[in-house]
């Protein structure tokens, strides 16, 4: 007997996945192919196209506005990712203990920045580090520490930024490591108790080890969400803000987005997002073969 | 096991310690939202607003349009989650639990999209949205977002922990295959929704980079973009923008504390399968 056309195994399931990969293939992989192609020609959006070859990214090398956002991005990556893996871990330390009376609505204190949109958090953060009213310098005054220009001096301004994504990240990624610790079996802490370990011992020889592959996850996701750092920087930089504070803290994406969509050079802007993402798959690659030497798979 | 009681005491004053300086933005931003001009300037500085009074909340409606936005990022987010959750779904079922010509080669193609920083897409995007005249519209700013490589593979995990069994089963008794998937293996898949509604909200609901190339006027504007806006402007009150960021923040508190557990499942899930 001839099963009808519907009713076939095949038909189903590629009507079953159609939809999906219809829309990932219109708006995702076909742009990409789209993008990496037009990073080969001169376009304003709206003119013919003018093919120029690779001169998109010679211009990339002697582009000031963009070496400088790639000095930032880089420092800001730095800076932000060893931070928030240290914090990280001492907080876990602390609220990852069952025995500790109330310790998961404390918790919750901790999670709330994961709650503030980006935008928001950058907005608050804006208030806080105000120079004249902001509560940092309040609180730095009491220590008898002069004011700071954090939004307007360009010596600090790229430290704002640095401050309002380590406290966007490290609420996130403590909910990763606290799963993480949860998951370590308690009869390693009892043998090593018995052993006499001490706190730091302990630390040291088993949560560390034990956690590396919930580590190993932070830092790869980590350092791809710091290259592409855009909505803080924004908004802290604010629209139309002077050479010297855009040349101290503007990213990699907001030079893309500047180039894209207020200048209107597009295939420059798209030679500049392929530079970033061969940087970004560099340094994933480059972590997925350091790996082997520290992360430990049970 | 047991600990001494100092130890105990100093966990938790460092828990303390720490915690009110992570929430102290956030208080902040509450306390500052009730606050008028006068009080926000003055040294030292207030503690607490000495009236709880709306007033900033309803100038912020009436400076921008607020609600406007409001309504827009919410018609968004239910459109792309729904939409996540039906196409993803699906398709994760299909990959996982069937087979069919051609399977690996799509599914593997559609995984690169994970790698692709988003920036990429930005630029093309924008001419196809200029292309279907869906610039300056809700779906324009919705459309690319409905869809999700990350979300099918969530899901696609999932499925695969499930048995084949129930297939079988409903097979025999005649089901189609997508009998099956709505009728079995749906249900049992409810945390791993859950999981991705948490995900697509939180994404959709902070979404500001393609909302602010997509969006020209306030006819598709969203939240993120709006008050980004509203700092712009020349004179910056905020006590205002802290009542807009403390709108903007209230649905999230909400969804976490109602769904608090799959919340922080959801995200050490993430961390778990990669």
């Amino acid at each position: 007997m001839r099963t009808s056309f519907i009713k076939k195994e095949g038909v189903q399931g590629w009507l079953m996945i159609l939809p999906n990969t219809l829309g990932l293939l219109l708006f995702y992989l076909i742009p990409i192919g789209w993008s990496i192609i037009l990073s080969l020609f001169k376009w304003n959006g709206l003119s013919k196209m003018k093919f120029i070859g690779f001169q998109n990214f010679g211009l990339l090398f002697s582009d000031a506005s963009f070496l400088y956002s790639l000095r930032n991005t880089f420092i800001y990556s730095i800076v932000v990712v060893p931070l928030i893996i240290l914090f990280v871990l001492c907080f876990g330390v602390l609220l990852a203990r069952d025995e500790i009376k109330g310790v998961a609505g404390f918790r919750t204190l901790y999670f709330l920045p994961v709650m503030t949109m980006p935008v928001a958090a950058a907005l608050i953060w804006k208030w806080l580090l105000n120079s004249r009213f902001g509560l940092v310098n309040k609180f730095l005054g009491y220590l008898s520490i002069p004011p700071i220009n954090w939004l307007t001096s360009p010596a600090y301004v790229l430290p704002s930024v640095i401050i309002i994504g380590i406290w966007l990240g490290v609420a996130y990624d403590l909910i990763i490591i606290i799963s993480g610790m949860k998951g370590i079996p308690g009869m390693y802490y009892e043998a090593a108790d018995i052993d006499g370990a001490s706190g730091f011992r302990k630390f040291f020889s088993i949560t560390l080890p034990l956690l590396t592959p919930s580590l190993f996850f932070i830092l790869i996701t980590q350092l791809i969400s710091c290259f592409q750092v855009f909505d803080t920087v924004s908004i802290i930089l604010g629209a139309d803000p002077p050479g010297s504070l855009w040349n101290a803290a503007c990213s990699v994406v907001m030079n893309i987005y500047q180039n894209g969509f207020v200048n209107f050079r597009m295939g420059y802007s798209s030679a500049q997002s392929f530079m970033l993402f061969c940087i970004v798959l560099l340094i994933t690659l480059v972590q997925f073969k350091v790996q082997k030497k520290w992360v430990n798979y049970a | 096991m047991h600990r001494s009681k100092t130890n105990i005491a100093v966990s938790y004053f460092l828990i303390i310690l720490f915690g009110l300086a992570m929430a102290t933005p956030f208080v902040w931003m509450i306390l500052s939202s009730f606050k008028t001009e006068v009080e926000l300037m003055q040294t030292p500085p207030s503690f607490l607003p000495r009236h709880y009074k709306l007033t900033n909340y309803l100038t912020i409606m009436q400076s921008i349009p607020f609600l406007s936005f409001y309504l827009h990022t919410i018609i968004i987010t239910v459109i792309r989650t729904l939409a996540q959750l039906a196409f993803c779904s699906m398709a994760a079922f299909a990959f996982a639990k069937m087979h069919f010509k051609g399977q690996n080669i799509v599914f593997i193609v559609l995984l690169t999209v994970l790698m692709v920083p988003v920036q990429m897409i930005l630029v093309p995007d924008y001419i196809i949205m200029r292309t279907l005249g869906l610039v300056d519209s809700l779906w324009g700013v919705a459309l690319p977002g409905m869809f999700s490589a990350f979300g099918m593979f969530l899901l696609r995990q999932f499925y695969m922990s499930l048995p084949n069994e129930f297939l079988d089963a409903g097979r025999i008794d005649g089901c189609s295959y997508f009998g099956v998937f709505r009728r079995l293996y749906l249900p049992l898949s409810k945390s791993a929704l859950i999981s991705l509604v948490i995900f697509t909200v939180m994404y959709s609901w902070n979404d500001y980079l393609w909302p602010l190339i997509i969006s020209s006027s306030d006819n598709s504007r969203v939240l993120s973009v709006g008050i980004a806006l509203l700092q712009g402007q020349n004179r910056v009150y905020y006590n205002e923008l802290m009542a807009g960021a403390t709108m903007a923040t209230i649905p999230v508190i909400l969804i976490f504390v109602f769904f608090q557990r799959y919340f922080v499942q959801g995200i050490a899930l993430s961390g778990i399968k990669g």
